[in-house]
């Protein structure tokens, strides 16, 4: 697996268990506001401003000739 | 002139314009059925960002989200967790479906998917399943334009009236100019409501308690902590409710089927990818829309329903008719900017799933074309009646069309990216999938989790294992 595809995929997993809670409990329960915010909108909001960034380094390093996958077969 | 009259004179101005942009925008496609449906394939990347951000935040995101956050507090930081997450797999699926779109003249997704698996009964089925959802999820978003309109014409207009008059509007763009009348006035609608949306939600908690932050220290901390309140007043929501939660509805977002069809209008796949990309930066446009919410809290009089919450404190503050007809236009923007995609997609899928693919009758370009203009009628005339009978509250409603979708997401997946997946399995995975997450509750001691999640557990597992006793017909 080339390294962007494992970079973004552990990018997504991470993001995944974060936002619904079974990473980071502690992070996104803590008392106190963070920029403002209560500590669980400022976590999620930042995975919001973080994700565009990611995806748009992972578009930026796709191969010239990449091809998505082309259909499960032929009807 | 009286603040009500103020007030219908903006609303109408706002109508008016999206009518005028709908309206034109029937000159940038051609009078086939591709072109009504698909936009020629066409759409550049400002189209796309804006027809898929704003067809996704609704009526529901103006006056549902606030009302949760009012409501429930830290539970509604849920609806922008699963925002994030939810478009990204449109980054792959997308491009792969316009590609096959293009070659073989696709464009619905249960098309495409009863075509890739050469198993024609599954688009009827799954037309089925998303006109289950659509009706609901329409209903909802005519529900929350006339809501707006009743509360802040202090019930001059009701519900009633003012849903027909919005949808009105609705019908006529979208009967005149297809998906490019969609397209246009999103993108129109998705800035109006953006401007909106920040004006609000950075004044209301200013004026109402100095600034955010001081705003969020008013509040009870334990009510800011996910993962917050239960819909049922005065009960803790769990872990297990959040998660479920945020994981199926991330899990269907990008396979409903108005959203989805976007990518056969779409001009390249490079746009759809761009599209993907920025779209997180509309999902930040949910952070304002949160605060109008907390602003509200222990706001006297409170408002009677949470959903009410926006247009009770613009009523109660006194602001100018002309800010208030403004907001007023903003929610408008939002309920119209889901429920003509919507609108538009349920008639081409009734038409070319239902009709062509599934009943096995062809039709001409012109006669598909009209054929789905018809179809507008009685999904609207269905969904207005729901709309004016069903009294949920808005995200009790979402949350229902939410089930059955989520439920689509693996047969396409298996349609696009697995070689070895065959039609009767994707047809039974989908059927048993959405029969166990409406059985769940009835059937299982009560709990927080979502049905929707074993429902997709069962979805997958029934894929693999039957395609893997059965062969793909050729």
């Amino acid at each position: 697996m080339a390294l962007r595809h494992l970079l973004l995929l552990i990018y997504l997993f991470v993001a995944v268990l974060s936002l619904t809670g079974l990473l980071f409990r502690d992070i996104s329960t803590a008392d106190g506001l963070v920029l403002g915010l209560p500590a669980g909108l400022a976590w999620v909001t930042g995975w919001a401003a973080l994700t565009p960034f990611v995806m748009w380094a992972y578009m930026r390093t796709e191969p010239e000739d990449a091809d998505v996958a082309d259909g499960g077969g032929e009807s | 002139m009286s603040a009500e009259a103020q007030i219908l004179t903006v609303v109408g101005a706002y109508l008016a314009l999206s009518l005028f942009v709908g309206w034109r925008a029937a000159r940038s496609a051609s009078d086939s059925a591709t072109g009504f449906v698909a936009g020629d394939r066409s759409m550049g990347p400002v189209l796309m960002y804006f027809v898929t951000g704003a067809t996704i935040f609704s009526a529901f995101a103006f006056l549902g989200a606030p009302g949760r956050a009012f409501s429930t507090g830290a539970a509604a930081f849920h609806i922008l967790a699963f925002g994030v997450l939810g478009f990204l797999p449109f980054y792959w699926t997308g491009p792969a479906a316009a590609r096959l779109g293009r070659r073989k003249g696709y464009i619905t997704q249960a098309e495409l998917v009863a075509g890739e698996l050469g198993f024609r009964p599954l688009a009827p089925v799954m037309a089925v399943v998303s006109l289950l959802a659509f009706v609901p999820y329409l209903a909802l978003q005519m529900r929350g334009a006339g809501h707006v309109l009743e509360v802040l014409t202090s019930g001059a207009m009701s519900v009633e009236v003012g849903a027909a008059v919005v949808y009105g509007v609705v019908l006529l763009y979208v009967w005149h100019s297809g998906v490019m009348g969609v397209g246009w006035t999103n993108t129109l609608q998705g800035l109006f409501m953006m401007v909106m949306a920040w004006s609000l939600g950075l004044y209301l908690p200013r004026a109402l308690h100095g600034s955010v932050g001081e705003m969020f220290q008013a509040i009870d901390p334990e009510f800011l902590r996910l993962p917050g309140n239960a819909a049922q007043a005065g009960e803790r929501w769990s872990w297990l409710g959040y998660g479920s939660s945020v994981f199926v509805m991330a899990a269907g977002f990008s396979f409903w089927p108005h959203l989805f069809q976007k990518a056969f209008a779409a001009r390249s796949e490079g746009v759809i990818r761009r599209t993907v990309v920025l779209y997180p930066t509309f999902q930040l446009f949910l952070l304002p829309i949160l605060l109008i919410g907390f602003a509200a809290v222990g706001f006297e009089p409170a408002p009677e329903q949470a959903d009410q919450v926006l247009p009770h404190l613009l009523l109660q503050l006194d602001l100018p008719a002309l800010l208030i007809g403004l907001f007023c236009a903003g929610a408008l923007a939002a309920s119209m900017s889901s429920g003509d995609a919507i609108l538009h997609s349920a008639a081409s899928i009734l038409v070319r799933d239902g009709w062509i693919v599934g009943a096995k009758r062809s039709l001409s370009p012109e006669a598909e074309r009209r054929a789905v203009r018809w179809m507008l009628l009685p999904i609207l005339v269905i969904s207005y009646v729901t709309a004016v009978s069903f009294h949920e509250d808005l995200v009790g409603l979402l949350s229902y069309a939410y089930g059955p979708m989520g439920q689509l997401a693996p047969p396409v997946l298996a349609a696009l990216f697995w070689k070895r997946a065959t039609g009767i399995a994707a047809l039974l995975g989908l059927l048993l999938g959405s029969a166990t997450t409406l059985a769940w509750p009835h059937l299982m001691p009560p709990s927080d989790l979502h049905p929707g999640l074993p429902g997709l557990a069962v979805n997958a597992a029934v894929i693999v294992v039957v395609s893997l006793m059965t062969a793909r017909r050729t």
